[in-house]
């Protein structure tokens, strides 16, 4: 019997997730809480296999962050990822972070159970990409890594010198990435570029 | 060069230096440093003419005039020697300079600039006056341009800070709009077919309807409707699961940053307490004074055998601690105390949560 810590701060979805494993004859919810930074304390002393772990979590606590502390104490532990958000640089940070899957609640045919099966069994279950959005009048693939980059650090709300101190290119560089950014999306600004970004979840600043 | 009457020489200038000057499209005037006239251009004595009412007799009073005016025959001082500065952004600035700049009767703007020219040998004062008018209203435009996207900044991060929430609020209020159709839909069915004689026939389609609910549910899209649990009773739920108690004695804290703050600081104590010194109970002291509040957290674990290092997690601590105006000392009791003083105005600078 596998041993579950749920981690997830959306009623309803707890509530569909914990009837899926407690109804699964394989797994067992030792707990399910609502707030990342509880997860580490949760793991401590042997208690759980298996993390599910949301990233945008109560109280604006990063699922990502906590993964990567229990990964770093317990690597025998295995944890998934679970989002909704078609955030582009969830799957990235998940890997760096050594979890060991990723899945989407809302894209793809991937059954959660069927994950943590595969999961417990060694393997590592990762969508191929992020879930393509609707930006402006582009999608959000014809968008490169770099202004992606640029593109969260405007949603940060940060000036031109500090993007370019972040990335370490000049500010010249980052205008010309953003007019691309303006040009693909057709935005006439780069506030309504953020807020349509922002709004979509392609870019979540504070995970 | 000719003697003055007090021993500094004014120079002669000869009639075609004096042409030459007046042709000068910009204003200027030499003169010595008790405010005699040594030479002074056409341009420069219009440009004196239209501000203060005569053109160059003496400089130094001339200077003083000007600085004094502000409005008068159509002119105006619109700058001073600071706010030169900042607005017309001169490459060529000077800190000892004194400057000036009047929007004259034809709406062009003039810069007047003191000097002292000061050498071994001689020392007088120069006054150019130059026609800044393009200068001046790009430097405008830029600055108003500036205090503009300083204010478009600050709204654009008051924005980004809420449309997280605008989003959730939208996507749980779609989810229970969903949930309460497929329910209200299946439940309507139902009522219907129990008040029939016969359920028999209904029954097919009635579980077929419910699977469906059942279904939906579980696909749901995930609304991020945050439960009702207190941060507090998780975490005391959390440490009870692996063997572990928490006491809090003392007045708690009522500010939501302080609380966010204090519990961050419970979580980093008990994974240390757990992980390297074997605790099964944590004590949280608390006390509110004038300042702010005054917490200690200490565990019944083993002495550390040597002296904390801040890494990882109690670096983060310090640092999220610190961002917030509050502070961190580890002390030793003999086991590892995490001593908080959180003042009353913690994130006052915006930061709160």
């Amino acid at each position: 019997m596998t041993n579950v810590l749920l981690v997830e701060d959306s009623r309803i979805s707890r509530m569909a997730i914990e009837s899926g494993i407690v109804a699964s004859d394989r797994y067992r919810l030792v707990a399910s809480i609502e707030n990342a930074a509880n997860a580490e304390i949760a793991c401590l002393r042997g208690k759980v296999d298996l993390v599910l772990m949301d990233v945008c979590t109560a109280e604006d606590e990063s699922g990502l962050t906590a993964a990567e502390k229990i990964k770093r104490h317990h690597p025998e532990i295995k944890v998934i990822i679970m989002t909704s958000m078609p955030e582009y640089s969830f799957i990235t940070k998940a890997k760096a972070s050594g979890c060991d899957s990723f899945w989407y609640k809302e894209y793809g045919d991937e059954d959660l159970l069927d994950v943590c099966d595969r999961t417990m069994r060694g393997e590592s279950v990762w969508p191929s990409s992020t879930p393509p959005m609707i930006l402006g009048e582009t999608d959000s693939r014809t968008l490169t890594d770099r202004e992606l980059e640029v593109l969260r650090e405007l949603a940060q709300g940060k000036k031109y010198e500090e993007i370019s101190q972040d990335l370490g290119v000049t500010v010249n560089t980052v205008k010309y990435h953003v007019k691309n950014l303006l040009i693909k999306t057709g935005y006439r600004n780069a506030i309504q570029l953020v807020v349509d970004a922002v709004n979509k979840s392609l870019i979540l600043p504070k995970y | 060069m000719r003697p003055s009457r007090r021993g500094i020489f004014v120079p002669k200038v000869p009639r075609a230096i004096r042409e030459a000057i007046d042709s000068y499209p910009g204003g200027i005037c030499l003169s010595a440093p008790d405010g005699r006239v040594i030479l002074v251009n056409r341009q420069m004595n219009e440009v004196v003419y239209q501000l203060v009412g005569h053109t160059v007799i003496d400089a130094e009073e001339t200077w003083t005039a000007l600085g004094a005016m502000t409005r008068s025959r159509g002119c105006e001082m619109v700058a001073t020697h600071s706010s030169l500065r900042a607005v017309a952004g001169d490459g060529e600035d000077d800190e000892r300079d004194d400057l000036l700049a009047f929007r004259m009767s034809d709406g062009s703007i003039w810069q007047l600039r003191r000097t002292v020219l000061d050498d071994d040998t001689m020392q007088a004062v120069q006054i150019v006056a130059s026609d800044i008018s393009d200068l001046y209203r790009l430097g405008k435009e830029l600055s108003e341009n500036n205090a503009r996207l300083a204010a478009f900044q600050t709204r654009q991060k008051s924005l980004l800070a809420n449309i997280v929430e605008v989003n959730r609020e939208k996507e749980l209020l779609a989810a229970k709009m969903r949930v309460h159709d497929e329910l209200g839909r299946c439940l309507v069915a139902t009522r219907r077919s129990l008040s029939k004689d016969s359920l028999d026939e209904d029954v097919p389609s009635l579980k077929r309807g419910w699977e469906e609910v059942i279904r939906n549910l579980s696909n749901l899209p995930s609304p991020t409707e945050t439960g009702r649990t207190s941060p507090e009773s998780e975490l005391l739920r959390v440490a009870e699961m692996i063997g572990c108690t928490i006491e809090f004695i003392g007045e708690k804290p009522t500010d939501g940053l302080v609380l966010h703050l204090m519990y961050a600081a419970i979580r980093e104590a008990l994974t240390n307490a757990v992980r390297y010194a074997g605790a099964d109970r944590l004590t949280v002291s608390m006390r509110r004074d004038a300042r702010g509040y005054h917490v200690e957290i200490s565990s019944n674990g083993r002495p550390p055998e040597m002296v904390v290092r801040e890494r990882g997690g109690l670096g983060n601590l310090r640092r999220r601690l610190e961002e917030e105006g509050a502070s961190l000392t580890i002390g030793y009791d003999p086991g590892v105390v995490l001593v908080l003083d959180i003042p009353v105005d913690c994130g006052a600078d915006g930061s709160a949560r």
